[in-house]
C-alpha cells in the first residue's frame, strides 16, 4: 500500500468508530450511520493531500453533517418523528434492555429537526464553538443560537413526554 | 435538565450503543475516494456525471454502422464480438449492493456486480475538448444510425467552468435515447492521452470497477477500442457501460450508455449545471453492448 493510502488507512482505523456514532447521534440509524461515515470518508479521500496536514477530523465532521442534512433535504432517506415509541415486538435483548431502563435521549433527540439537531450534536457532541458550528453549517452565529435555543426546548420537551409516559407505564404496571 | 446534564447523558448513551458489524469497509473508501479524485480532476460536471453513474467521455463521428435493433427491454445481453484483452483478471474486493437510501425500485433485482479497485489515477490528466456544430451532428447522426428503431434525443451540450486552478473545463454531450423499454441516454465527449494506444488502453483497462479485462478491438491504424462491463452504481442503481477508443493522434473518444435519461433528472438551484438526480430510470441499458461496439467503429472510421 502506497504511503497516501497508509497514512489514510489508520487515519479510517483509528476514526471511523467514532463518525460512526457521531453520525448515528444525527440519524438515529446504524445502517445509515455507516453509510454517512462511508460517504464521508469517500469525500475526505478524494481531498486527503490537502486536508492531511491540516485538519482532517473538522473535514470529516463537515462533511457528514452536511451529508446528512442534504439527505434530509431532498428527502431521500425520510424520517418521521413519531409522537409515541414504537412498540415492542418481542423481548428486548439484554443490550437493549440496559440502555432502555431510564429514557433515551437519543430517542428524545430524533423529534428535534434535522437542522437543529445537527446544530445541537456539532455543539453539545463534538463540543465546538458557536463560531466553528456557523462555520460548518455555512450560516450566522446568531442563526447558531437561535437554533440551539429551539433545539433544546424541543429536546428537553420531547425528553419530558418520554419520561412522563415511562412514569405511567411503571405506575400501571 | 441543564446543558451539562444534556450532554453526558448524550455522549453516555452513544457509548452504551453498540452498532452492528459494518457491512463496508477501508477497501470500499478507498476504491470510491480514488474515483471521485480522478472526476473531480476533470471538472465538476465529470465529477458528478461520473461519480453517480459512472460515465466516462467520448465522442462520435459519422461512420457506417449498420442499424441494429434496439435493446428493448429485458437484459442486454449481446456482447460485442470483441476478445477480451489479454490481460490478467483483477481479484474482487466485494460484491455490488444498493445504498439504503436510494435503493432500486421494488421488483428490480439487485445486480450482485463483483466489484474492483480502480487504478490510482490522480498522476493522470483528464481534459475533454469542445466539439464544434459539425462533430455534434455526426455524433447525432451516428446515434441515430445505430439506435434503430430507438429515439434519440437532441444533443445537449453541458460546460462546466474550471472552478480553481489546476482544473479544467469540462463538455460532455448528452442524448436521450428510448424505446419501449424506457429513456436512457447516451454521453460523449472528447479527450486526450499521451503516448502509444495500446499502452494508454492497457493502462485504463481496470478503470470502471471491472475485474475481468475489456474487450477490445485494434485496427490497422493503430486505434485500440475497448468496451467494459456494465456495471450498477448508486442511487436507484443506476447502470453504465463504458467504450474508450484511442486515436493514434493522441485522441480519446469516451462514450457511456447509461439506463436513465433527462426525465430522471431535476433543476438543481444551488449548482444548475448539476443536475439532481430524481428518477430510477429504465431496467437495462438503451443499447446492446454490440450497438456500442459499431458505436465505437463509426468514430474510429472518422
Amino acid at each position: 500500500m502506497a504511503g497516501f493510502d497508509k497514512e489514510f488507512a489508520d487515519f479510517y482505523s483509528a476514526r471511523f468508530a467514532v463518525a460512526h456514532r457521531t453520525a448515528y447521534a444525527l440519524c438515529g440509524d446504524w445502517v445509515e450511520a455507516e453509510e454517512l461515515a462511508q460517504a464521508g470518508f469517500v469525500r475526505l479521500y478524494a481531498k486527503w493531500p490537502r486536508v492531511v496536514g491540516g485538519n482532517a477530523d473538522g473535514y470529516l465532521r463537515t462533511v457528514i453533517t452536511r451529508l446528512f442534512l442534504d439527505t434530509r433535504r431532498r428527502g431521500r432517506a425520510r424520517e418521521h418523528p413519531v409522537a409515541e415509541p414504537p412498540e415492542r415486538s418481542g423481548p428486548a435483548s439484554a443490550e437493549t434492555a440496559r440502555v432502555d431502563e431510564r429514557q433515551s435521549l437519543l430517542a428524545a433527540l430524533l423529534r428535534v429537526s434535522p437542522r437543529q439537531r445537527a446544530t445541537l450534536v456539532l455543539r453539545i457532541v463534538h463540543d465546538l464553538s458557536i463560531e466553528q458550528v456557523a462555520d460548518v453549517l455555512r450560516c450566522s452565529q446568531g442563526t447558531v443560537k437561535s437554533q440551539l435555543a429551539r433545539g433544546m426546548r424541543t429536546l428537553r420537551e420531547a425528553y419530558q413526554d418520554a419520561e412522563t409516559v415511562d412514569r405511567s407505564v411503571r405506575d400501571v404496571g | 435538565m441543564l446543558d451539562e446534564d444534556v450532554r453526558d447523558a448524550l455522549l453516555g448513551e452513544l457509548a452504551e450503543r453498540t452498532p452492528p458489524p459494518v457491512r463496508g469497509g477501508l477497501a470500499e473508501v478507498v476504491s470510491r475516494g480514488r474515483r471521485r479524485r480522478r472526476t473531480q480532476q476533470a471538472g465538476a460536471v465529470l465529477a458528478v456525471v461520473a461519480a453517480i453513474t459512472g460515465t466516462a467521455v467520448a465522442a462520435v463521428a459519422v461512420g457506417g454502422p449498420n442499424a441494429m435493433p434496439p435493446a428493448g427491454p429485458g437484459p442486454t445481453v449481446t456482447s460485442a464480438p470483441w476478445p477480451q484483452a489479454d490481460l490478467p483478471a483483477h481479484t474482487p474486493y466485494g460484491t455490488w449492493t444498493p445504498g439504503e437510501t436510494a435503493p432500486p425500485p421494488a421488483g428490480r433485482p439487485v445486480e450482485a456486480t463483483p466489484l474492483c479497485s480502480i487504478p490510482d489515477t490522480s498522476g493522470r490528466m483528464v481534459d475533454t475538448v469542445r466539439a464544434d456544430a459539425d462533430l455534434r451532428q455526426r455524433m447525432t447522426d451516428a446515434v441515430h444510425a445505430v439506435a434503430g428503431a430507438a429515439t434519440v434525443g437532441a444533443l445537449v451540450e453541458l460546460h462546466s467552468r474550471a472552478s480553481r486552478p489546476g482544473q479544467v473545463d469540462a463538455y460532455t454531450y448528452t442524448a436521450d435515447v428510448a424505446d419501449a423499454g424506457g429513456t436512457g441516454s447516451v454521453v460523449f465527449s472528447i479527450g486526450t492521452f499521451t503516448g502509444d494506444p495500446l499502452a494508454a488502453a492497457d493502462e485504463q483497462a481496470f478503470d470502471e470497477f471491472n475485474c475481468d479485462p475489456p474487450r477490445r478491438q485494434a485496427l490497422d491504424d493503430g486505434t485500440v477500442l475497448q468496451i467494459y462491463a456494465t456495471y450498477p452504481s448508486e442511487p436507484f442503481q443506476s447502470l453504465a457501460q463504458v467504450l474508450r477508443i484511442y486515436r493514434p493522434d493522441g485522441t480519446l473518444y469516451m462514450v457511456t450508455v447509461r439506463n436513465f435519461g433527462s426525465p430522471d433528472l431535476a433543476t438543481n438551484p444551488d449548482q444548475p449545471e448539476n443536475p439532481e438526480r430524481v428518477g430510477a430510470g429504465r431496467p437495462t441499458l438503451p443499447l446492446s453492448e454490440a450497438q456500442l461496439a459499431d458505436l465505437g467503429l463509426a468514430i474510429a472510421d472518422h
